[in-house]
């Protein structure tokens, strides 16, 4: 039990601390309770002392997906020096003593205030809601950046903690394509601190280094230095060379013995010999075992990816209080696709070509996905992403190589279909939609994509723009 | 000039034959005996012990097949990256695959290494070994010799090409006689349209390799097996512990091979392109080289074949005798010609001249035309020959007239 304030204006019941009209609950170390209860108080102060109950409850706060606990202050009592940067980044004081409570109340009317100013609306899509939680809690707590803190226990060797609180450890590297995707939506701006290098197969950043062989894979491989006897031209390895019980070395060829190093013999160079498969080679690979899958990769194939510091953005900035939190498509890249503004442009042209020779026949061909955000509320961004380009590399298979095909947003793909008949097009595009169809049904069981076509004949008395207008409009 | 050939012709009818051969001793005891009569004998030898034996070569050919033998394929060399994957992908064409490639990098100065590693990586390569400190030939060799594993090894040069079948060619002789010690490829020249240098060494390979050396394997005197592509026992060569330094260490190491009374063949069928350097001072250069090791190696280091004694054996000593009878001593003996002709027969000279010209000019024709039965792409070199002779013969009629 933590000892009573002595003050007037503090209320001490049990676990409960009323002081100025703020209620804060103090949490013994390893007590048993429930988050959930705490929702009345203004505040929890932590009994710290020990690290791994303290973590855990800060966990379950800020992980929370109501911003009444996510956002609740949370101060920490008989705090030694604290060493996980989840604990020293995610409280908001330590107090040496109950006594000093008081003078923190007004950083817990701040946040108060701050909060009411907050955007209510959660939004459903889970990476949407994990970064406006994170642009909640900075806005709360007037923090500018997210630096990254060097962690063992993540599985990239970092932790972002306002972020990755949102994580389990071995999902840090979720954590990372987050961030580098609201970098990339500009809603944070990135500034390089460190690289690291993640295991391809499971994302993991620590790895054993070994040299192995580059035949068998084996680490058992020996160095030996290769010796040239001048006068003979004899080369071989040192143990050629070496005769037991004697410490000269003598040339097995012409049985002289070795003497000055540069003068009768030299060492060019180094071989190494692998005693699994017996084969000899010079140059090692070097692998990296990842302690996470136990895969072994060459280091080149490693992912590397950067480390950065997170500053927020006016962009990001104003999504705590209310400018919502869109994810959209247009930075997308997705390999046989061109950008939408060369996609206009190619378009045009081909119209052009159209008014010029009449009997050429081609046709625009808009993809409209209703129901698209179901898809990334189920699957995440990421995933999302890569399954637009498995959609478009499966569409490439049922158009001409000729035909050009542009990712206009996360629900809007468009192909210009050259040098078709209208029957031919409507069958690509009747086409298309069935295997889009299936093969996301295949992936999401129960899930049933809802795709509106728009196909429309260049036409040679259309203009571009109009043809545009109507390729965008998803209800034309 | 109508006078001085009427005037040249009547004088050679005139003349009786111990004059005539007095006169040109030097061609009809050495040029026209040696390089005439005995090579075209030999060659109709060879010939007809090809046809005889035919069914003794398709067997080497199964069992070679059959028993598919490891071979090491080592070249040693330096700054020759460039060459390298174009080597790779003619020994991929090979018809004989079973082959470990090993490249040494003797101390290359350029992107010899970093070439080599990749294509290492990529598996085109076996063994690349790279030796930051030029050894030379001999090390590079020796150093690829360490490492390989085969049955049989194989010396190349980098920058020569191979025809398609040369791998399984230059091999199969260990499957014919087992007294075979080391196969020489046939090498001749690539760039012969460059120059009238590489021309000229087009046809002179043509003749003292692709013909001369059938000749030599089979009076069993054949002297080098040439660096750029020969084949050798792993047996015999660890036996020897591989090659001394140069100059001249294909030579060298041949005849070790030779005291070890293994048979040094030819394999005309093992065909191989090389440059030939495109200036004649170049030329220059490479044949001092090889005159140099010709000292080096034949009057000194094994100057021991030309005395009886445990080693001695009579075809190493003629195989010598011809290699410096031919190479050194000619050379020689060619001035002592001069002299002589100098000396007692000077009032003589407007005839011995053009005559030697003519005996030499029509020597090489009918060398060339009757040999090209017995030479692997007989006509290669036709339209080079014809050339000249058109040339020759046009400036000729010209004069006359």
């Amino acid at each position: 039990m933590i000892g009573e304030a002595k003050r007037t204006s503090v209320t001490v019941q049990e676990q409960k601390i009323s002081i100025d009209n703020l209620l804060f609950f103090v949490i013994e170390a390893n007590s048993s309770f429930k988050i959930e209860h705490l929702m009345a108080y203004d505040g929890v102060i932590i009994d710290a002392q020990d690290e791994s109950f303290t973590h855990h409850i800060i966990k379950s706060f800020r992980a929370h997906r109501n911003p009444e606990y996510y956002l609740k202050p949370i101060f920490l009592i008989n705090a030694g020096e604290i060493k996980d940067p989840l604990i020293r980044d995610l409280h908001d004081g330590i107090l040496f003593s109950l006594d000093l409570l008081p003078e923190n109340t007004s950083k817990v009317r701040d946040i108060f205030l701050k909060t009411t100013h907050l955007d209510a609306n959660i939004p459903e899509l889970n990476e949407a809601r994990i970064l406006k939680k994170v642009f909640d809690y900075m806005y709360t707590r007037d923090l500018k950046s997210l630096s990254p803190v060097i962690d063992h226990r993540s599985s990239v060797g970092y932790t972002w903690p306002v972020i990755s609180v949102n994580f389990q450890r071995h999902e840090e590297s979720q954590v990372l394509e987050l961030l580098e995707w609201a970098d990339k939506e500009q809603l944070l701006n990135s500034e390089f601190k460190d690289r690291v290098y993640l295991c391809s197969n499971c994302s993991n950043g620590f790895m054993l280094y070994r040299e192995v062989c580059p035949h068998c894979n084996s680490a058992n491989v020996n160095a030996s230095d290769i010796i040239h006897h001048f006068p003979c031209a004899y080369v071989g390895p040192i143990k050629d060379f070496q005769k037991e019980g004697e410490h000269v070395l003598v040339c097995p060829k012409c049985r002289k013995g070795l003497r000055h190093i540069g003068v009768d013999y030299d060492k060019p160079s180094i071989v190494n010999h692998c005693n699994s498969c017996d084969k000899s080679f010079q140059d090692v690979y070097v692998k990296a075992k990842c302690l996470g899958c136990h895969n072994d990769v060459e280091v080149q194939y490693l992912i590397s990816h950067n480390i950065s510091e997170y500053k927020i953005a006016t962009k990001g900035a104003s999504v705590a209080t209310g400018a919502g939190l869109t994810f959209s498509g247009k930075n997308i890249v997705v390999p046989g696709t061109v950008p939408f503004d060369a996609f206009k442009m190619m378009v045009h042209y081909q119209l052009e070509r159209v008014k010029n020779s009449p009997q050429i026949k081609s046709h625009l061909l808009s993809l409209h996905f209703k129901n698209i955000d179901s898809v990334k509320n189920i699957i995440g961004i990421k995933s999302y992403e890569n399954l637009l380009k498995d959609m478009v590399e499966l569409m490439r298979n049922h158009v001409q190589s000729s035909d050009f095909i542009s990712v206009k947003d996360y629900d809007l793909i468009m192909v210009c279909l050259n040098d078709s008949e209208i029957a031919e097009a409507e069958q690509t595009a009747t086409s298309i939609v069935e295997h889009l169809t299936t093969m996301v049904e295949d992936n999401l069981t129960g899930f049933s994509l809802e795709c509106k076509t728009n196909l429309q004949l260049l036409a040679i008395t259309l203009k571009t723009d109009e043809l545009f207008k109507a390729a965008l409009n998803p209800n034309y | 000039m109508h006078n001085f050939i009427d005037e040249f012709i009547d004088y050679a009818l005139s003349m009786d034959t111990i004059t005539f051969v007095r006169l040109f001793w030097f061609f009809f005891l050495f040029e026209f005996t040696r390089y005439f009569i005995v090579d075209f004998a030999v060659l109709l030898i060879w010939r007809f012990k090809q046809i005889i034996f035919k069914h003794k070569w398709d067997q080497a050919r199964e069992r070679l097949f059959a028993e598919q033998p490891l071979i090491s394929i080592i070249v040693p060399g330096k700054n020759e990256g460039k060459h390298i994957h174009k080597l790779t992908k003619s020994l991929n064409e090979q018809t004989y695959q079973n082959y470990e490639l090993i490249i040494v990098d003797d101390g290359s100065d350029d992107q010899t290494e970093l070439i080599c590693r990749d294509l290492e990586r990529n598996g085109l390569i076996d063994l690349f070994i790279r030796n930051d400190v030029r050894g030379g030939k001999a090390s590079g060799a020796n150093t690829a010799l360490r490492f390989s594993k085969g049955e049989i090894v194989v010396h190349l040069d980098a920058d020569c090409s191979y025809d398609y079948d040369a791998i399984e060619k230059i091999i199969l002789p260990f499957y014919y006689d087992e007294k075979i010690g080391a196969v020489g490829g046939n090498v001749q020249v690539r760039n012969k349209e460059v120059s009238l240098c590489t021309t000229l060494q087009a046809i002179e390979y043509a003749h003292s390799i692709g013909v001369g050396r059938i000749v030599t394997s089979e009076l069993g005197i054949y002297r080098v097996v040439s660096g750029a592509f020969g084949a050798f026992k792993r047996q015999a060569l660890e036996r020897v512990e591989g090659w001394d330094i140069g100059p001249g260490l294909d030579g060298d190491i041949t005849v070790k091979f030779r005291k070890m009374d293994y048979r040094i063949f030819f394999q005309p069928e093992a065909m191989c392109l090389t440059s030939a350097p495109d200036t004649f001072k170049k030329l220059q250069n490479q044949r001092l080289r090889w005159d140099k090791s010709l000292v080096r190696f034949r009057l000194r280091k094994h100057r021991d074949v030309f005395f009886p004694h445990a080693n001695f054996k009579i075809k190493d000593f003629i195989a010598f005798l011809e290699n410096i009878t031919y190479n050194l001593l000619l050379n020689i003996k060619w001035y002592f010609y001069v002299a002589d002709m100098l000396i007692n027969a000077s009032a003589m000279l407007w005839f011995i001249v053009p005559m030697n010209l003519i005996l030499y000019t029509l020597n090489n024709y009918a060398k060339y035309f009757l040999f090209m039965n017995f030479r692997k792409r007989r006509n290669d070199h036709r339209g080079y020959f014809l050339l000249i002779f058109r040339l020759w013969f046009s400036t000729l009629v010209t004069s006359y007239a």
